[in-house]
């Protein structure tokens, strides 16, 4: 095939002199640009498609003939209206004007138009349906019901393996999926999202089943009963549907990973009975909602949002746990428990919480972000243990006193707990009203006689402090621990301040480096230990965490570089003295 | 006839013969990345030289190279203590894998597809179909066309036509 193409190359003439090896390469190439993509087979051409996005497949039809019909046969079928709706698509269809209504309908008409179209030619070619997506939101649905009827069956006749519908009403009137999509048995994978299902007696013929999504699905209890016991290969279930109190899944063999979520605030109690069940995820927005999952022994993966239950009593019963994410729980105030397995704990954003006490002996990751003070912290971990903590830190009523103990207890609870500490992330806010008399280092080593603790990475972000204690922070800050990398946060917002503050804070920095190395370290002198200055080796910019390169951050210009930084994090790399031998 | 167990797979080749004739000696502990010499070997018909006759030497060379190395990665028993060394092999492989890929010309990447879907080895297919979308990717059809010298077939009607029925993608 080669030599056939080097006879068909008219260009070359053009080249009177000899060829070597390059050239040969170069030409090859050029030569070689005879349209072989075309010539693949279909399958692998669709296969190749299936990597680009819907829009990028549709401007494939008008390459060529044999392209369009490429794209005609495609067995991805994906409709979304926001294509058509062009800027009407950013807006809510509730604040639109009379005007924008008219311009909706219009390009609505146009969309289903052409889906009407696109699925009768693709039906024609009698192919079975790898995928049909159809995404739409309308105002009624009393004049299109019988069309997406229609859509429905055609995919379910061309034997559609991928199912996902989202049909989105103002709510007053859904569109209720025809019961003839029970009958799409070759269907693996089923999201359904904004309709609703009537109660029905049809037998559900999902054999294929393993995938069904249900968001904001009216749905009855019986008819997940239903779903859930007719589907014996389900595997993979997510519900954050509406229209039941009470969620009890049982009859699931296969059953392994299990999401469910509560969009009206009805949920009441939530029983699962899985025995292949490994990952679950509830969401239970603050009603006391009773939980039991008791009977899935196998389940090694939990996360649990917005929830008001006993911790202890649920972890008890899953004796298989490794990774356990509790987030966003307001109404917990108190964790205790203790697991054998558990791997990884994240305790997230559960701002009301006064106390955890966890014994995991295998723990090897602990992360945890909280705003309030913790007075009773204890980890027992193993002794591989890494943390990840996070404290959103704002004083705006009492005084300096409280900052100094708020670093006090991270410094000796949290620090003093953790094994090793991979990052320490504080955002630190304090009221200008608040007196700070006496927040100072002097004040700070008094309540706090212990070793700095060494953390991999400090991150701070200040918020909001009074300059002029910018230097007593640092020192602070530097009294709770010695990080291997300190990362201070850029942030666009309130941009002018931001920079003002890191310029405070570098300045500092700056200012004792060059102390230290003028070895003009005189503080600390009645101290046993001192103060940090007496201990940095060095510090140079390791990176700017937007910049692949750290090229344009050098220390010495970082101060004429920093307003024209984008959004980012500065990354200090700090060398210490062998401090704990010092 | 019973499956060869995998001990006696590991210590035995196989001979594969290129469409232009020449002979490949691959392993069967990596040939079995190829589902269609899997199910040869299930079958128990790997006897002699097993002829390729969709893909050239080049491009076979190539897929035993790819195959060899991903089989190197999936060496049984070799625990990887940490979970941060199994993301760095992954991403070294996927860096590999980018390389290998990258540095096929068009008509090499093109045997590739029509090897590697021929002897059914998912994973490279996968790959250069990606290699391929990836090139394709933000582009008009204009240079597409360029691209791959595909000469447009339709009438300038015809064409506008098409144009105006899928308008949205075009927007």
């Amino acid at each position: 095939m080669y030599t056939l193409l080097w006879t068909l190359n008219y260009n070359c003439d053009i080249y009177d002199y000899e060829l070597n090896v390059t050239d040969l390469k170069i030409m090859g190439d050029r030569i070689g640009m005879v349209d072989r993509i075309s010539e693949l087979p279909d399958f692998i051409i669709h296969h190749i498609m299936s990597y680009l996005s819907t829009k990028e497949v549709a401007q494939t039809c008008v390459l060529s003939k044999r392209w369009n019909h490429l794209r005609t046969s495609f067995p991805i079928l994906d409709f979304d209206q926001v294509y058509f709706l062009g800027d009407l698509a950013k807006h809510s269809m509730y604040t639109f004007s009379v005007r924008e209504k008219r311009r909706f309908c219009k390009r609505s008409v146009k969309f289903v138009g052409f889906v009407d179209a696109s699925l009768l030619r693709f039906c024609e070619l009698k192919v079975s349906m790898q995928k049909f997506r159809l995404s739409m939101r309308l105002f009624d649905v009393e004049g299109i019901t019988s069309l997406l009827d229609k859509w429905i069956e055609l995919a379910v006749a061309n034997e559609v393996q991928e199912l996902d519908f989202n049909v989105e009403t103002n709510g007053v009137s859904r569109y209720s999926l025809p019961a003839t999509i029970f009958s799409a048995k070759f269907v693996t994978t089923l999201k359904l999202s904004g309709c609703k299902l009537e109660q029905s007696s049809d037998t559900i013929r999902f054999h294929s089943l393993k995938k069904l999504a249900l968001h904001s699905v009216h749905i009855g209890e019986q008819m997940v009963q239903k779903f859930i016991s007719e589907c014996p290969l389900l595997e993979d279930l997510i519900l954050s549907a509406i229209g039941f109190k009470r969620v009890c899944v049982s009859n699931a063999p296969k059953l392994k990973i299990v999401t469910i979520g509560d969009e009206n605030n009805e949920l009441e109690s939530i029983e699962i009975v899985a025995p292949s069940l490994q990952q679950c995820t509830l969401t239970c927005l603050y009603k006391p909602c009773v939980i039991d999952l008791a009977g899935c022994p196998h389940l090694n993966s939990l996360k649990l949002v917005e929830v008001d239950i006993e911790i202890h009593d649920l972890i008890s019963k899953i004796p298989l746990l490794e990774k356990l994410i509790i987030q966003d729980c307001d109404e917990i105030t108190e964790i205790v428990f203790s697991s054998n397995r558990l791997k990884d704990l994240q305790i997230l954003q559960c701002y009301n919480m006064n106390g955890i006490n966890v014994d995991a002996p295998n723990l090897l990751s602990f992360s945890l972000e909280c705003e309030d003070i913790l007075y009773c912290f204890s980890i027992n971990g193993s002794h591989r243990c890494s943390c990840k903590l996070k404290f959103i830190i704002k004083f705006d009523t009492e005084g300096d006193i409280l900052v100094l103990t708020w670093f006090n207890i991270i410094k000796e609870e949290f620090l003093g707990v953790a094994h090793q500490v991979k990052e320490l992330s504080m955002s630190i806010s304090i009221d200008k009203r608040i007196s700070l008399d006496s927040f100072s280092l002097d004040e700070f080593r008094n309540c706090s006689l212990s070793l700095p603790r060494e953390v991999e990475n400090l991150i701070i972000d200040v918020q909001e402090v009074p300059p002029s204690k910018y230097a007593a922070l640092l020192d602070c800050l530097l009294w709770v621990c010695f990080p291997r990398i300190l990362s201070i946060e850029l942030k666009q917002q309130k941009q002018s301040i931001k920079f003002i503050e890191v310029s405070h804070v570098l300045f500092y920095l700056q200012l004792f480096y060059e102390k230290l190395i003028n070895s003009d370290t005189k503080c600390c002198n009645s101290h046993i230990i001192k103060c940090w200055r007496h201990y940095l080796k060095g510090y140079k910019i390791e990176s700017f965490v937007p910049y692949n390169d750290p090229k344009p951050l050098r220390v010495d210009n970082l101060m004429v570089e920093l307003p024209r930084l984008p959004e980012g994090t500065i990354r200090f790399q700090l060398e210490w003295c062998s401090f704990f031998t010092y | 006839m019973s499956t060869p167990s995998s001990s006696v797979f590991s210590y035995r080749v196989l001979k594969l013969k290129s469409s232009d004739g020449e002979i490949f000696e691959v392993k069967q502990t990596v040939a079995v990345q190829s589902g269609v010499l899997k199910q040869m070997m299930e079958d128990g018909c790997t006897e002699g030289e097993i002829p390729l006759n969709n893909v050239d030497s080049p491009t076979l060379a190539k897929i035993i190279e790819w195959c060899n190395k991903h089989h190197d990665d999936d060496v049984e028993g070799r625990v990887l203590s940490q979970e941060k060394e199994k993301e760095k092999e992954k991403a070294d492989m996927k860096r590999w894998e980018s390389e290998f890929i990258d540095a096929l010309n068009r008509d090499e990447l093109y045997f590739l597809l029509i090897g590697s879907n021929y002897m059914n080895i998912k994973e490279l297919l996968d790959c250069a179909a990606q290699k391929v979308a990836g090139m394709v990717k933000g582009k008009t059809p204009e240079a597409i066309r360029e691209m791959f010298n595909i000469q447009s077939d339709f009438t300038e009607e015809e064409e506008k036509a098409i144009r105006k029925e899928n308008q949205w993608a075009f927007n």
